[in-house]
């Protein structure tokens, strides 16, 4: 069964190709411009994984993980932070993010990271 | 009768007698006729002199000769004075006063009286008279009268007076002059105090002075005005209230060190207005060294710089809001043109792949000139932070000279020297750094093959070389390459970029609290150092 992904981001271009990339990846791919949507969609969707985006208007992707990572219906789900925020690194440990990817980003580079960030997930709920 | 034959003694003695006496007699007769010559021609001498009047006086100071001095001084003729009291000389007051008796009274007891005065001629005036009275003896010591000697020194003592009068009248003029001097003194200390005031009054900001200890003592009604509060409030320490609550600690911490080190205090705090809004000073303190009062005093100036910061804040916001802004297509360009590559690798379409490749590159490099503007403006504002992790410094070296390796077909770079080791650093910064000098190096070597980067571990140091063969650096512009903006001057239409890498790569190893370099010379190619001085981790 293909994995989930739930990508958040305000740019449609960027939900676009990135879609386009990890469908390519053999990912399902559901995106989001806004972050209140993300959470209508979580019962539908039910991704084993989330991209957020940092600048998000409205909630704000910081204001979206930091609620993801107190939920306990939500927590366990990796969330990886995507930006051209230089601050990512910074922002990724203070909001217990599972990690970042830089904006503009390698293509190889997404991929790895989020399979790397699947199979540690597995990993954790097999424990 | 024996009488008769005798010779009587006494008639020959009278006979010599006779003789000698009328020898005598002729002797005192010529004597006498000899003193009274000389008498004669003492008084002919006395009567003569013109510019003494002296004259005898009797016991009663009555006038008993006078001489051509006297009647020229005193206008009487002989007979007209001769009998009279001297006392006529004297003037009024001075008569009134007993003077002539008393200066008679001093001749008698002191053999001799001088005194100098106005006396009065016949005709009423005045003179100034310099009169010795000296007493005349007996051969008992009896007194038989007085001498008395008198000179007109009225002109001298006009003359005198004059002087006098004229020295009086410097004196005067000199005290006025030294009055209006001190007046004028006066006027500017108090005018100069007025300007100071003035001024101080009229500037914009907030000017205070302090003592030593830090108790306020004087302040411009700015700071009233701003604040709302009077010098009581100020002098009993409740002023801290009106800085900002987050940096009153900041401030006070500072203030304090300043108050015991006597050092310059410079910090920016947030000022309460009366009205309750805050904006943002910059409070400069300075101890200062009365020279008058002998005595140090703080003198501390509040600069209003809140719509500075606000622009500044507005400026960075800009700059965060517009490379993020930037980089947002530039994400979706880049992962397109990534796509775009895996359809053509599969498609084996060489030619494409090289073009998209490169399209790639160029993407790569727009992204670094935006970061490098992010970067500069968080320099400026000391906004840049470091990451500080555990890295292996070799590994890094490798990577980055790969990536770079992978940008240039012409150039070959080499690594000599081993550095594996764990050094405590910020990773992505350091790699910033490497990538920075390395394209630099192939940038500014168009024209030569070879690279070489090198590497030592010292005790706690690591040195960092990047040596490239190509255009150099004039020695004058060593230090200079480091400055913002820095550009090779006559290559800089052959080398694109802004200018600004060195400087942030400077920035970022002064703040691992190391060092960056360069040793060059022009057409003998380039060697950029850097020396970070980190603790060293040995796995």
């Amino acid at each position: 069964m293909k994995k989930r992904i739930l990508i958040c981001d305000d740019d449609e271009d960027i939900l676009a190709v990135c879609k386009t990339i990890l469908e390519r990846n053999d990912f399902q791919v559901s995106t989001s411009l806004t972050c209140e949507s993300i959470f209508n969609k979580m019962p539908f969707f039910n991704p084993d994984l989330i991209l957020m985006d940092l600048w998000i208007p409205e909630m704000g992707g910081e204001k979206a993980t930091l609620k993801l990572k107190s939920d306990k219906e939500t927590r366990h789900i990796p969330v990886i932070l995507f930006s051209a925020n230089q601050e990512i690194e910074k922002m990724a440990s203070k909001l217990n993010a599972n990690d970042f990817i830089v904006k503009p980003f390698d293509m190889k580079d997404l991929v790895a990271k989020i399979n790397k960030n699947l199979s540690s997930d597995q990993e954790r709920s097999k424990e | 009768m024996d009488g008769e034959n005798q010779i009587p003694p006494s008639k020959m003695d009278s006979d010599s007698v006779l003789i000698n006496r009328s020898y005598i007699n002729l002797l005192q007769v010529r004597e006498i006729q000899e003193i009274r010559k000389r008498e004669e021609r003492y008084q002919m001498m006395i009567a003569e002199i013109e510019d003494y009047a002296i004259l005898l006086l009797d016991r009663e100071g009555l006038i008993q000769n006078w001489n051509k001095g006297a009647e020229k001084i005193k206008g009487y003729k002989a007979e007209e004075i001769i009998g009279t009291s001297f006392r006529v000389f004297y003037t009024k007051e001075d008569q009134d006063r007993q003077l002539p008796e008393l200066l008679i009274k001093e001749a008698i007891n002191n053999n001799k009286a001088n005194h100098e005065g106005w006396r009065v001629r016949k005709d009423g005036t005045y003179f100034w008279g310099s009169v010795v009275i000296t007493a005349l003896h007996d051969e008992c010591r009896n007194i038989i009268g007085f001498s008395k000697v008198t000179r007109d020194l009225t002109e001298r003592k006009l003359a005198e007076d004059r002087l006098l009068a004229y020295a009086g009248e410097l004196n005067a003029k000199n005290k006025e002059l030294e009055s209006a001097y001190h007046d004028l003194q006066h006027a500017r200390i108090q005018l100069a105090d007025d300007r100071t005031r003035y001024i101080i009054e009229a500037l914009p900001h907030i000017v205070a002075t302090a003592t030593s200890d830090g108790a306020l003592n004087y302040s411009n009604k700015n700071l009233f005005n701003f604040t709302g509060l009077n010098f009581q409030k100020f002098k009993k320490d409740e002023w801290y209230e009106i800085i900002h609550e987050e940096d009153r600690a900041n401030f006070m911490s500072a203030w304090e060190r300043s108050l015991f080190t006597g050092l310059e205090m410079q910090i920016d705090c947030r000022l309460r207005r009366t009205d309750g809004e805050y904006f943002w000073h910059l409070v400069i303190a300075k101890l200062l060294y009365h020279l008058e009062a002998q005595m140090t005093f703080w003198i501390v100036t509040f600069t209003n710089i809140d719509d500075q910061k606000k622009l500044t804040e507005k400026k960075d916001e800009f700059i965060g809001i517009a490379s993020h802004e930037l980089k947002t297509p530039l994400t979706s360009a880049k992962a397109y043109i990534q796509l775009l590559h895996s359809v053509l690798e599969y498609k084996e379409d060489n030619e494409a792949l090289l073009y998209v490749q490169k399209a790639n590159t160029s993407i790569d490099k727009l992204n670094n000139l935006i970061t490098e503007l992010l970067d500069i403006s968080k320099i400026q504002h000391n906004k840049l932070h470091l990451n500080i992790s555990d890295f292996n410094l070799e590994e890094l070296l490798v990577e980055s000279i790969e990536l770079m390796q992978a940008t240039s077909s012409k150039h070959a770079i080499y690594l000599t020297g081993s550095a594996k080791i764990l050094v405590r650093a910020d990773k992505e910064r350091i790699h910033q750094v490497l990538i920075n000098l390395l394209s630099n190096a192939i940038k500014y070597s168009p024209a030569s093959i070879r690279i070489d980067v090198r590497v030592s571990v010292q005790y706690n140091e690591i040195v960092v070389a990047v040596i490239d063969y190509g255009v150099g650096i004039p020695i004058t512009d060593h230090k200079k390459v480091f400055d913002k903006f820095y550009r090779v001057e006559e290559k800089a239409t052959q080398f694109q970029g802004l200018g600004i890498g060195l400087f942030i790569c400077a920035e970022i190893v002064h703040r691992h609290g190391g060092k960056i370099w360069v040793e060059s010379s022009p057409g003998n190619g380039s060697s950029f150092f850097f020396k970070l001085p980190i603790p060293i981790y040995i796995p």
